[in-house]
């Protein structure tokens, strides 16, 4: 109990598989930067709560799965993902779609909050932390069962496209929130793979799922 | 180069804090960068969508309720030249979870009078006082829990329900406001557990809902409940294994009935 660095175990056992799986899930894809979805914040902008309503049904799956994801506990995601919009809302009229979707640009939003948040209880306290990582909760598993589901196909077969310690550095860095430090510190390898890790994960995954503006 | 080859690690949130600033300055100055985030962007959101799941219909009305209190900032047009990027930075993030809700709001005082007399009537300013001295994270969680109570008591509709804890005798209270959408539970007094227990509260509708474990190392807790407890009909508090249990297993040390919505 007196362990503050945390093992590389728990991490790697905790992260989702990426093989196989059946199920069906309605994910919506609101990620193309319509001319829809932009006009839809343009609304937003001006303070239209029915379109801000519309873009939170739009996008809730989404928000949620994600802050849940790196979280792990629902009601904190809760907490961060009623903050993620209050953000959204009130950071509207700046947002510009040359720079990228809207859901996007709300997803950054909601996995910056999230690993912030996992970050400043870690500060705050470690013995939090550590139930965190005894006890992964049903948490991990809704995104387990969700990350197997046909309409996640396309990304899981994206993921399936990269080296396994390709992967595994992408994961723990996006989905976990972990610093590329920590990473390496768990992987036990040097600070700059990690990076290149990271980035030619990236990269390959964009060109996998190639097409997304 | 090699500050070039962040924008990757940025993009996953995966540069550590201190190296968080120095990238954003180059950042602002390198067009290629920005650019390729922005790309990064939509690669990060197609991760995300591996994972979605669907939130409680609760959150909705929450999110929704929420607007109320969250005016909108500036227009781009408006803003300076410098802060014209519009994808979040790390520095934007507010380090208490209530500030968003809360940071538009002038202080009233009358109300921030009445925020010192419960925090003083609860012993929190002598607390939060000693945590300072205790260990650093304690102190740090207790600051920011002092923050967020402060704020809560400060909110125009803010209610208190308090009620005996049998274990002890001293009182625990329910503070709750709608329009901020927080409700938290803070109590002295509370005996520490052996090890193995927690405290778990549970917020009561129809069947009681976890809301969460918690410890009274020095006898103080201050809690913050999940947004269902704004809805609930009652809060209350057992005592239960370690990490938890998903009902009841106890009797209540404490429960209160909340004051019905308006």
């Amino acid at each position: 109990m007196t362990a503050v660095v945390v093992s590389p175990k728990p991490f790697l056992a905790r992260i989702p598989r990426l093989k196989g799986g059946h199920g069906r899930v309605d994910l919506v894809r609101p990620f193309a930067a319509t001319a829809d979805s932009v006009s839809v914040m343009t609304r937003i902008a001006a303070g239209d709560q029915a379109a801000f309503a519309e873009f939170y049904d739009a996008t809730s799956r989404c928000v949620f799965g994600i802050v849940l994801r790196v979280i792990r506990d629902r009601a904190q995601a809760e907490e961060v993902t009623q903050e993620v919009y209050v953000e959204a809302w009130r950071a509207s009229p700046r947002f510009d779609p040359a720079l990228g979707s809207p859901a996007a640009w709300l997803n950054t939003i909601a996995h910056r909050k999230a690993v912030d948040r996992v970050r400043s209880v870690e500060r705050r306290s470690l013995r939090e932390h550590r139930d965190r990582l005894d006890n992964p909760k049903d948490a991990l598993d809704t995104a387990e069962v969700v990350v197997e589901a046909d309409e996640a196909r396309r990304v899981r077969d994206a993921l399936g496209h990269l080296t396994e310690p390709q992967r595994t550095a992408l994961q723990l860095a996006y989905y976990e929130g972990r610093t590329y430090r920590e990473v390496a510190e768990y992987l036990e390898l040097p600070l700059g793979t990690v990076k290149t890790r990271i980035r030619d994960a990236l990269k390959r995954l964009r060109m996998q799922l190639g097409g997304v503006q | 180069m090699i500050a070039h080859d962040d924008v990757y690690v940025y993009a996953v949130r995966s540069l550590p804090e201190d190296e968080v600033a120095q990238f954003e300055a180059h950042l602002a100055e390198c067009e290629p960068c920005s650019a390729e985030l922005a790309a990064l962007s939509n690669v990060t959101a197609e991760l995300a969508s591996a994972v979605a799941a669907s939130p409680p219909l609760s959150l909705r009305s929450a999110v929704m309720d929420s607007l109320r209190n969250a005016p909108q900032g500036m227009r781009r047009s408006d803003t300076p030249a410098s802060t014209t990027t519009q994808l979040p930075r790390h520095a934007a993030t507010p380090e208490a979870p209530v500030v968003p809700l809360t940071r538009s709001r002038q202080p009233r005082f009358p109300a921030i009078l009445a925020a010192a007399a419960v925090i003083a009537a609860l012993g929190f300013g002598g607390w939060a006082w000693q945590s300072r001295e205790a260990a650093q994270q304690q102190a740090q969680q207790a600051q920011a829990q002092t923050v967020q109570l402060t704020s809560l008591l400060s909110a125009a509709d803010v209610k208190t329900v308090t009620g005996k804890v049998t274990t002890s005798g001293s009182t625990g209270t329910v503070v709750m406001s709608r329009s901020q959408h927080t409700a938290m539970f803070v109590a002295t007094g509370l005996p520490s557990l052996p090890a193995g227990k927690v405290y778990e509260a549970w917020t009561i509708t129809g069947k009681p809902v976890p809301a969460g474990t918690f410890s009274a190392d020095t006898g103080k807790a201050t809690v913050r409940l999940p947004p269902q407890a704004l809805v609930a009909k009652a809060v209350a508090v057992t005592i239960e294994p370690a990490g938890g249990s998903a009902a009841p297993t106890s009797s209540p040390i404490f429960a209160v009935n909340l004051p019905r919505p308006a």
